[in-house]
């Protein structure tokens, strides 16, 4: 069943575009503002490219009050503000037909017993062989019980054999630390298959972040310097211009360290920093990436002072407007020691990176939203060109741009025009929207098809969860350790602080200017 | 400067230029837009091919040139648009010399030097030699074929330009005489496959119904849709008789199927019979008399213990492809169809790099198919 390819000849070619198989996409949390702001567009848009399997439903399940003629409304809606492709007429109709809602609370056993009388009166009626994906977009809480009523109700169907397939898509995070995200992959797993496990983490799916697999081993002239012998180090900055607005009662428990760093970019270093796959396989990938996550120093008490500072925005500016402090939000304790601001030093002990020092910072209200991953080359010798110590050359930087502009550019050195030696560092800089023109697919879009297509690549496996909380509890252990109630500030509309710009330059390096 | 495809891009009207000129010509549009913009304007230029584009004569031609835009906004390239059987004011080749812009940020992005050059139909045997000094280096170079003529009914020039290119797109929809294009194209793509990317934007145009086919088909779907087979019929509009030859060649390829015979009733059907596994299934492909020039419905039957089942595939209209299962409780279901135009099929098409095996065993057994008619 899960192998299309090998039992229907036609699927063969259209492989490179993922061969979403037919399915029922079942939303918990189907009424809520993921679901509005990203799912529902996203399935529209792949409706609209003809991505979408031909016989193809989705039934939302929430809290609150709708039938399906509100919940087409409800979806209409988030199209119309949210959707990569602007809502079409000609098309509406046929797709809202698709949409279908189920009201209902999660720990009520009728819920899931309905659901299942729902999804056999659906299925039939589009031609719908049993297969159900189901996506849980709610709070972490509610897993337990979903995932357990979901398998009592004789939802979830085994692996293997010709049985329809049932496959469950989570979104972060997994726990709030190792004990509790174990807790959650060990509910998953008693009642799904890893191999039916979707960890969801949407910055996989975009497409710079794609492209680093194919920049690092589709080029011959980057992997040869992907090293401790060529890299300085390595800069990755996820930063968000916004304060916690309405999640204060999640972040306020999480902190950046948690919201971003255990799932986000731990990934993406993974991908930076990963040995070549011997095949584009799933679990290759995700083997390889594994290896990653098992060569990252431990942060322990001795080292943590000089490898991670956190800190919190106190009042500042955004846009040119006065803005609160972060223990001044709605919602947010006046005596938080919640950390908005992160930033580390990690290595990864392995032969390729051995004494490369990996930066990481991440934080809220900085003075603009950029995440990029910028690789920094060893300078050149001081000889020649660099012979003045007082100029030094600027060395080699490889930038990855995530967002807000998917591309990446390259500093490299060149002789300004003249009778003269003087040299000048100039940027050769690829956007993916202005070379590719087409606008990209969000990345709900492709991490859904790729659910319906069988394919994990860009999913985390438990062992990855797992082990990304290992080294991030080592740091929240040690923090807790401290019982510090003072926190670094910075103020709002900054780069963070001056902590952390010291993290950095201590070794003669600086952040880069974003 | 015209605005072009879209808000975004804008076209500089082109100038008449002497051949050995050209490059001078085009770096002068370069600082002409420079000094247009003023201080503080970047303009950067980006270009992921040489664009070849062959047109029979100056209407063609200036149709093509309406596309250009809207096709070098998505793939940035170097455009040589040649015309073969032009008017020239009797030097034999004109050559014209224009560039198309995007905005991009505070400044603009060049997306496409584009040079024009005429021949009358004596010199036309020159084009490839001034195609070939204009190519930007490094980059892949695709041929765009946009005559009527089958490639390898063309001759020379063809050859010549193909040799320079390594892809080369056509366009069998409009051929006059579809059976023997698409025979010897065949031929023609089995024998150069090692040499070049070959690619038919008919066989784009057929992606949807592909999709479609191979997703209702399904034996997860449809069990015994695909082995018990019985009878396929085919309707297409005018001038889209290669086009449904294709999508035949892609499921006797896929599915195994022989051709047998096949008899032509000229302007109305052609009636072949495939050998399935031991058995005979008659395929008819079937002209309507108005219409697109696109496949319009198929229908597919199958026979099992139960009884003769049928599905039909049909295009709704509104860019919509409907699945009407005869004798099913299944409703109607409509999918989109987007129905991509010209540019946005040479555009998608110039982003790949990569062989369609799907393709190439397509049209072996559409050759296959045209060797048996009428046999």
């Amino acid at each position: 069943m899960n192998d299309s390819a090998s039992q229907n000849p036609l699927v063969a070619g259209l492989a490179e575009d993922q061969v979403a198989q037919p399915c029922t996409l079942v939303i918990f949390g189907g009424g809520g503002d993921l679901s509005r702001r990203k799912l529902l567009p996203a399935v529209y848009n792949q409706a609209l490219d003809g991505a979408l399997p031909a016989n193809f439903a989705v039934l939302g399940v929430a809290l609150e009050t709708m039938d399906d003629a509100s919940y087409r409304e409800f979806a209409r809606e988030g199209v119309e503000r949210f959707s990569r492709h602007p809502l079409d007429p000609r098309h509406w109709p046929d797709f809202e037909r698709m949409l279908h809602y189920q009201q209902g609370s999660f720990d009520d056993p009728e819920t899931y017993r309905r659901l299942k009388q729902r999804l056999e009166e659906i299925e039939p009626a589009f031609g719908i062989p049993g297969n159900r994906v189901f996506y849980l977009a709610i709070p972490p809480r509610l897993i337990e019980t979903c995932v357990e009523n979901l398998n009592a109700a004789g939802l979830v169907q085994p692996t293997g054999g010709d049985h329809p397939f049932s496959r469950i898509i989570v979104e972060k995070p997994i726990g709030h630390d190792l004990d509790s995200a174990r807790q959650v992959n060990n509910i998953l797993g008693a009642n799904f298959d890893e191999s039916q496990i979707y960890r969801i983490d949407h910055y996989l799916g975009k497409e710079t972040v794609q492209n680093i697999l194919v920049m690092r081993f589709g080029n011959s002239i980057f992997e040869p310097l992907w090293n401790a012998k060529h890299i300085d180090h390595v800069q990755i900055t996820v930063a968000e211009e916004e304060g916690v607005g309405t999640r204060a009662g999640y972040y306020d428990r999480a902190g950046a360290l948690r919201d971003m760093v255990q799932n986000h970019i731990l990934q993406l270093l993974t991908l930076i920093a990963m040995e070549p796959p011997w095949a584009m396989k799933a679990d290759v990938i995700r083997d390889h990436r594994q290896d990653v996550l098992n060569c990252l120093r431990p942060i322990t008490p001795e080292s943590i002072g000089s490898c991670v500072v956190r800190a919190q925005y106190g009042p500042g500016f955004h846009n040119g407007e006065d803005v609160p402090g972060y223990r001044r939000e709605p919602g947010v304790a006046q005596d938080s020691t919640t950390e908005t601001y992160v930033a580390l030093k990690v290595f990864i002990d392995n032969w390729r990176w051995a004494g490369v020092p990996i930066y990481i910072r991440t934080g809220k209200r900085l003075p603009k939203r950029v995440s990029e991953i910028a690789v920094h080359f060893k300078s050149i010798p001081p000889i020649l060109f660099n012979a003045d110590a007082d100029h030094p050359l600027e060395p080699n930087v490889l930038a990855l741009s995530i967002q807000p502009n998917e591309g990446l550019s390259l500093r490299i050195a060149t002789k300004l025009p003249g009778p003269k030696v003087r040299i000048y560092p100039v940027k050769m800089d690829f956007r993916y929207g202005s070379t590719f023109g087409d606008q990209s697919p969000e990345a709900y879009e492709r991490l859904l098809l790729d659910v319906m297509a069988g394919d994990a690549t860009l999913f985390m496996r438990r062992d990855a969860v797992e082990t990304s909380w290992v080294f991030i509890e080592n740091i929240l252990n040690a923090w807790e350790r401290s019982r510090s109630r003072w926190l670094p500030e910075y103020s709002a509309g900054t780069w963070g602080p001056l902590e952390a710009d010291r993290l950095i330059e201590t070794e003669r390096r600086r952040w880069r200017l974003l | 400067m015209n605005e072009g495809a879209g808000a975004q891009i804008r076209s500089q009207p082109a100038h008449k230029v002497d051949i050995a000129r050209i490059q001078h010509e085009l770096d002068g549009l370069w600082k002409d837009l420079h000094r247009d913009l003023g201080e503080g304007q970047a303009v950067t230029r980006a270009c992921m091919s040489n664009l070849i584009i062959y047109c029979d004569n100056d209407a063609q031609s200036a149709d093509i040139e309406q596309a250009l835009p809207a096709i070098v906004q998505v793939h940035p390239a170097r455009v040589i648009l040649l015309t073969g059987q032009g008017g020239t004011a009797g030097s034999g080749i004109d050559v014209f010399v224009s560039g198309h812009y995007c905005a991009l940020g505070s400044g603009w992005q060049v997306c496409a030097e584009q040079i024009r050059i005429v021949a009358d139909d004596p010199s036309n045997r020159r084009l490839p030699s001034v195609t070939r000094a204009q190519l930007v280096g490094d980059l892949p170079t695709t041929l765009w074929w946009a005559s009527r003529e089958p490639p390898p009914f063309a001759g020379k020039v063809f050859y010549k330009l193909a040799d320079m290119s390594d892809q080369i797109i056509y366009d069998s929809i409009g051929w006059t005489n579809p059976s023997k294009g698409m025979q010897a194209m065949s031929r023609w793509v089995t024998a150069e496959r090692n040499e070049y990317i070959i690619y038919n934007l008919a066989w784009r145009r057929l992606k949807p119904w592909r999709r479609l086919l191979s997703q209702v088909l399904d034996p997860v779907v449809q069990p015994g849709a695909l082995e018990q087979v019985s009878r396929i019929t085919i309707e297409h509009g005018p001038h889209a008789l290669a086009i449904a030859f294709l999508l035949l060649g892609w499921l006797a390829s896929r599915l195994g199927w022989k051709p047998t015979d096949g008899t032509v009733s000229p302007g109305k059907e052609t009636l072949w019979h495939f050998d399935v596994n031991g058995r005979q299934v008659p395929v008819t492909v079937k002209r309507l008399g108005t219409g697109e020039p696109a496949p319009h419905r198929l229908h597919w039957r199958w026979r099992d213990k139960a009884g003769e089942h049928q599905v039909m595939f049909a295009v709704l209209g509104d860019e919509r492809l409907g699945i009407i299962e005869e004798c099913s409780d299944v409703p109607v279901r409509v999918v989109p169809a987007p129905e991509l135009d010209r540019s946005e099929l040479v555009s998608a098409q110039l982003a790949h790099r990569a062989r369609d095996k799907l393709f190439e065993q397509a049209l072996v057994v559409v050759d296959a198919m045209t060797s048996v008619l009428n046999a």
